[in-house]
Order: C-alpha cells, then structure tokens, then sequence
C-alpha cells in the first residue's frame, strides 16, 4: 500500500520524461546552433554572440535545476568531444562551469522564486561573468606552474579577462536578454492558451 | 552540418580496437586525455610521443584515413586561425626570436600556440578514435556502469540520438534564409537570425513534448532502464591498466624537473 502511494502518476512521468527529452534535445540544439553560426558567419562569431548559451538558458527556463544543470555542464563537453568546439584548454573548462552555474541560477530564479524571464536571464548573464572571472582565477591558482604557460595573458588578470570577454561579448549578451524572454513567452503563452500538449 | 551517420557508421569495422570492452577504452581514453592536457609547454615534445601512439591506435583501428581527417577537420579553422597570428606576433626581443627560413616568429608564442593546438588536435583525436570504434550505445551503457549518473547519460543519448535530426532542421532554416535573398545590414542579420533560432527553439520544444508522450506511452516509469553489462575480460583489465600506467608514467615525465 505505501509503495502502491510512493509509485508517480502518469502526469509526473510525462513530466519527468518532458524534462529528460526538452534537455537533451537542447543539448543537441547547443552543438547544432554554434556550427550554424559559424557556416552562417564565420569562426569568430562564437565569442561575440555566445550561440551556445542561447539554447542552455532557454532550456534552463523550461526545466527542474538539476536538469538545467546537467544541460550547461554537458552542452560544451559534447559539442568539444564532437565538434572540437570549444577548445578542450582554456575554453571548455571555463565555459562548462559557467554554463552550469548560469542554467542552474536562471531555472531556480524563474522556476522556484517564479521570477519572469526577463530578470532570470539578467541575472544568470551577470552571475556568469562572475563565475567567468572565479573559474580564471582558479585555473592560474591551480594550474601547475608548467601548464599556466599555455593559458591566455590576460587570464592572469582576472578582472581583465572578464572585462575584455564581456565587451566582445555584447552583442550576444544582448541577444540572449532579447530571444530568451522570447521563446519563454512563446512556449508558455502556447500552453496557457491551450495550444501546447498538456 | 552533421550527417546522420554522425557516429557509429565505423562501428561495425573489425578491428582489434573495435573488440575491446567500451568500459576499457573509455577509461583509457579519460587516461590518455588527462596525460595530453597535462603536457606542460616547456616538455612539448612530449606531445609528439602521444601523437604516435595515438597514430598506432588509430591505425590498428582501421579507421579509413579520410574519415579520421574529415572529423578533425572541424578544427582546421581554428588551428588556421592561431597559427596565422602567431605569424603576426612579433618576437618580444632577440633572445625570444625564432627563425623560421624567411619568417621570424616569437618563440614564447610559437611554443605556447604549438602545445595549445597540439592539446586540441589530440584531445580530438582520441574522441574520434574512441567514437569511432564503438558504438553510441556501448559507450553510453559502459559510462553508466562507471557510475556516471544515469541522468547525464540518458541526456547525452537523447542529444546524440536527435543531433542529425535538429542539424537538418537548421540546415533547412539556413537554405530557406538563402533562398530569400541576402540580407544586408548588421543589424538586420542579427534580427533575422535571433527570430530563426527562437523558431528552431520553439519547434524544438514541441518535439520533445511529442517524444515525453511516447516515451510514456510505451512505459516509461520515471527512470531510464538500466541495461546488463557482461564483465570485462582479465586480458581487457590488463591492457587497460596499462595504458593508464602508461599514461600516468608520462604525466609525471612530463612535471619532471
């Protein structure tokens, strides 16, 4: 009888298996929309309009924290293990951390303290440029000596680094505070109006 | 963009590699990466003495060269990219010049782009290998005996499974951007590209809702199944403990004062 009323309801499975098939369809999304970018624009479009975090933060505000933040930390591992991008040192670390840590801030502030998107995405955006500047520290106090070598300069200054990478950044920036809000209005005004699944 | 043989299209190869336990070649291709990464830019050589083995492996995996060069190729770019401006970059002074017949190069920045690029190259290289040799699945059920949570591999195989399928559709969006002419203005190509992604975004969302509703359609009960795994041969142990001594050995060489 008590496992009988610990067994979920079809309605927490499909849930359960929305989350699992949103997530790994946007993890797909992460390395699809970088390579798309770079046949649309060339290389250099990736730091400035951060395409890959544009799918992990909108997936971030349809799912639970942990699925978010199995999202961001699997998003670069995969798209380096099969596109080589990003690069494996200095890149992926960085961006696996950061990335973790973002989608997981933006899926509990929008879906625990229900803040609206828009706030959420901002917030994750800055928490991220934080962990940018943590995460570079870390890694030229961690790093031995005789592999600091291969890190960027600037990196040695934490709050360079973070500076420079958020100016190149700008226009993904705002891009991700513009199409984030967006596709999270669209899907969810869908399902209040009754045109989504459930 | 990717094709749908992305991966296991070389799975079915006979080969000494292709046979080993996915358990076994995923451990020593963790071992080996760790030892690539861990090169420091002073011991570079020693990138040399993983290429090689690397190469051994690939060849012994009767991989066809042209697929291998074809998946490494997507670091070309970048590679291209690095070894032009360190071309560029002045040397710091004399004792930093590096002659290179008619080009003069820094030797900071030679060495320091030489192990990053080098890191790259194999770090990708061993990826391949180790894709190339086994199938999605296989990997898949040998990470989850390894106690990788079965979360983050019951993602991963969804991420794989509707790769090719997502790359199609933006392939298609691309086309269908072309096709209506170009677009100029910055601006303007920025707006239309951030309204194609949340379009892509948003039929995604829609397709995983039709996945969720037949995954529970045919049973699925909050969990993905967990799948048996047969054990691992002593020679397979043996062989893997191995190269990861192997590895290890090389990483402490490579700290050596």
């Amino acid at each position: 009888m008590h496992a009988a009323e610990k067994r979920p309801t079809v309605a927490e499975e499909y849930l359960r298996a929305r989350e699992l098939s949103l997530g790994g369809l946007f993890i797909a999304l992460g390395v699809v929309i970088p390579m798309a970018f770079h046949a649309v624009g060339g290389g250099r479009l990736g730091s400035v309009l951060l395409p890959m975090y544009l799918p992990v933060l909108a997936c971030a505000m349809l799912v639970s924290p942990p699925i978010a933040a199995a999202v961001g930390l699997l998003t670069p591992v995969l798209s380096s293990a099969l596109t080589g991008m990003p690069p494996i040192l200095p890149t992926l670390p960085i961006m696996a951390v950061g990335l973790t840590v973002m989608a997981t801030l933006a899926s509990v502030l929008h879906r625990r303290v229900k803040l609206h998107a828009l706030p959420s995405v901002v917030l994750a955006l800055l928490s991220g440029r934080v962990i940018l500047g943590v995460v570079a520290w870390l890694l030229v106090s961690v790093l031995p000596a005789q592999m600091q070598d291969s890190l960027p300069e600037i990196m040695h200054n934490p709050i360079s680094y973070v500076a420079a990478s958020t100016v190149t950044a700008i226009p993904g920036l705002i891009l991700q505070v513009i199409a984030v809000p967006a596709l999270v209005a669209i899907v969810e005004g869908r399902r209040s109006t009754g045109n989504g699944r459930h | 963009m990717l094709s749908r043989d992305l991966l296991d299209d070389q799975a079915h190869l006979n080969s000494p590699v292709h046979l080993l336990d996915a358990r076994v070649k995923l451990v020593c291709a963790l071992a080996l990466l760790i030892a690539v990464l861990a090169v420091p830019v002073a011991q570079n050589p020693l990138l040399l003495v993983h290429a090689g083995a690397l190469l051994v492996v690939a060849g012994l995996s009767r991989l066809p060269a042209a697929w291998l060069l074809q998946r490494m190729a997507v670091l070309a770019p970048f590679l291209l990219l690095g070894t032009v401006a360190v071309a560029f970059l002045p040397p710091a002074g004399p004792a930093d010049a590096l002659n290179l017949g008619p080009l003069t190069l820094s030797e900071q920045a030679f060495s320091v782009w030489a192990s990053v690029g080098g890191k790259c190259a194999l770090a990708l290289l061993i990826a391949v290998v180790l894709a190339g040799t086994s199938t999605t699945a296989g990997l898949l059920r040998a990470a989850r005996s390894l106690h990788v949570p079965r979360t983050l591999t019951a993602l991963t195989g969804f991420a794989i499974t509707y790769l090719a399928v997502l790359a199609d559709e933006a392939g298609r969006m691309i086309t269908a951007m072309r096709c209506r002419g170009r677009v100029r203005g910055g601006m303007r190509r920025l707006r239309i590209g951030a309204s194609m992604m949340v379009t892509l975004m948003a039929r995604t969302v829609e397709r995983a809702d039709r996945i969720a509703l037949a995954m529970v359609s045919r049973g699925y009960r909050g969990t993905m199944p967990a799948l048996d795994q047969r054990p691992i041969p002593t020679p397979q142990i043996a062989l893997g403990a191995g190269i990861v001594l192997i590895s290890a050995l090389l990483t402490v060489v490579g700290f050596a004062p």
